[in-house]
């Protein structure tokens, strides 16, 4: 009961900020529209780390990513003349991010090269790491290294519709609602892939997991 | 070859997802990155973009009229396919002969072609033109040509006697008499008579137009006159044809034929 709890206060002011934000990226949006091109530079300042993280855990490949989000900006200036605030901006520039991403991958579906980024080292990624292994200095890098390997071979075994979503929803936090909306699917959809999804990153992770 | 893992515990796979989530490009990256950026976007001002480029968008507006729009499409393809696989027809009109040859006309399009036959003998006038095509010295083709030059005026014929046949000339001309020998052809083997083409210049009788015929017997049958043996039979009219009338109804002629033929359930049977 109070788990629930939680997750619902915690959607609703998810929900809440996002509305904010949603509000906010309209403003800037009509200010570029009106010719004020300047502006669309917050929006990527807002977004270019998100949207990366998208790109780069479809791909698994930093190179490609930054190439990739770079092209889902230029895409989203180049079209924002269009863009009627139907839905809100993040949704938008998500699904043209997305898009880029699936295009690429589709393209480029025997080059499998993964290049990773490095794990940004919290409390709790420590605090993770540290259940995970008791070695230090070089040979705990080694390990980290190998275990990022893992995940990423996990994720990519994945199929690209399921790994959109497990991405969108796991890494970047969107809402079913949200990833039905930028993926074009219905939300039964959604929740369908991400439980299949989870099901096989569970077998593939066997071996890290609680059982 | 991936070495093994020996996890000294276990995590959940929310766990996992947050390194995942962790895995952040440095600072100095989103520098490059911002950089990068503005140089590509100038670029993008800079190229004009392509006219497909507007393809997806107009296709995407006309997606709510998908069927309509399928539909005349296939209609449009269908009558396309049917024009484009319609046979020419080649009706051959017989013209009434004009006062004076005339160059022949260019068939107008989407209208049946036609040939004029007084016109093609006349283009295919050319005095070498039957050695051209090869033709027999007693065909119809070369004696009509000779006929038209010496009934045509003096300044068309002139014209007519040109040394250089026009392509057209030659091809209508091979034409007729391919379909000259073949109506020939057709004729022998149904015994019928043979259409000639008309004199140009001079109205012809249809009747006057059979030619005469290889049979001697349908020759016969065609010189004969209804209207003379009428006329002859006239005088004993009378008489004649009442006793040759009796004399073929005779009894014994009838009770012959009755008995000769005799009817009988669901046969007919004939005696000789």
């Amino acid at each position: 009961m109070a788990f629930a709890a939680k997750v619902l206060g915690k959607t609703m002011v998810a929900s809440s900020e996002r509305q904010q934000e949603a509000d906010s990226d309209w403003d800037i949006v009509r200010r570029v529209q009106t010719g004020e091109i300047g502006a669309f530079d917050q929006l990527v300042l807002r977004y270019r780390e998100r949207v990366y993280g998208v790109v780069y855990n479809m791909t698994a490949n930093r190179e490609d990513a930054a190439d990739l989000t770079q092209e889902a900006f230029i895409k989203a200036f180049q079209s924002i003349n269009r863009f009627q605030g139907q839905s809100s901006f993040f949704t938008w520039l998500y699904r043209i991010a997305v898009n880029s991403s699936l295009t690429h991958l589709r393209k480029h579906k025997l080059r499998t090269f993964f290049s990773f980024e490095k794990i940004n080292e919290d409390d709790k990624t420590t605090e993770i790491l540290g259940q995970l292994t008791d070695k230090s200095g070089a040979d705990r890098e080694v390990y980290v290294r190998e275990l990022q390997e893992k995940l990423n071979e996990a994720m990519q075994k994945l199929s690209i519709k399921h790994r959109t979503v497990v991405t969108l929803f796991e890494i970047d936090g969107l809402s079913h609602e949200q990833i039905a909306e930028v993926v074009g699917c219905s939300v039964g959809t959604v929740r369908s892939r991400l439980h299949y999804a989870k099901q096989l990153l569970q077998a593939e992770l066997q071996s890290y997991l609680r059982s | 070859m991936m070495p093994e893992h020996n996890p000294k515990g276990k995590v959940t796979l929310e766990d996992l997802f947050h390194l995942k989530r962790s895995e952040q490009p440095p600072v100095d990256f989103w520098y490059d990155f911002q950089r990068e950026l503005h140089e590509r976007q100038r670029a993008a001002a800079i190229d004009p973009k392509r006219w497909w480029f507007v393809l997806p968008r107009v296709f995407k507006g006309l997606a709510r009229y998908q069927m309509p729009v399928g539909a005349a499409a296939v209609l449009a393809v269908t009558f396309l396919s049917f024009r484009d696989y319609r046979e020419p027809s080649f009706d051959v009109i017989y013209t009434a002969p004009a006062a004076s040859p005339v160059a022949a006309q260019p068939a107008v399009a989407n209208e049946p072609a036609t040939i004029d036959l007084d016109t093609v003998v006349v283009e295919a006038l050319p005095s070498d033109l039957a050695a051209n095509l090869s033709l027999p010295s007693g065909s119809r083709v070369a004696e009509r040509i000779a006929e038209v030059v010496q009934q045509a005026r003096p300044e068309t014929r002139a014209e007519l006697v040109n040394p250089t046949p026009s392509p057209s000339a030659r091809s209508i001309a091979a034409n007729l008499a391919a379909v000259e020998a073949e109506q020939s052809h057709i004729s022998r083997m149904l015994g019928e008579p043979q259409l000639t083409l008309g004199k140009a210049g001079v109205e012809m009788d249809p009747l006057a137009q059979l030619e005469s015929f290889d049979d001697s017997r349908r020759q016969r049958l065609f010189e004969y006159d209804p209207s003379a043996a009428y006329a002859a039979n006239d005088q004993d009219t009378g008489v004649v044809a009442t006793a040759k009338v009796a004399n073929r109804l005779n009894d014994e002629v009838l009770y012959d034929t009755v008995r000769r033929l005799s009817a009988g359930g669901d046969r007919l049977t004939l005696k000789f």
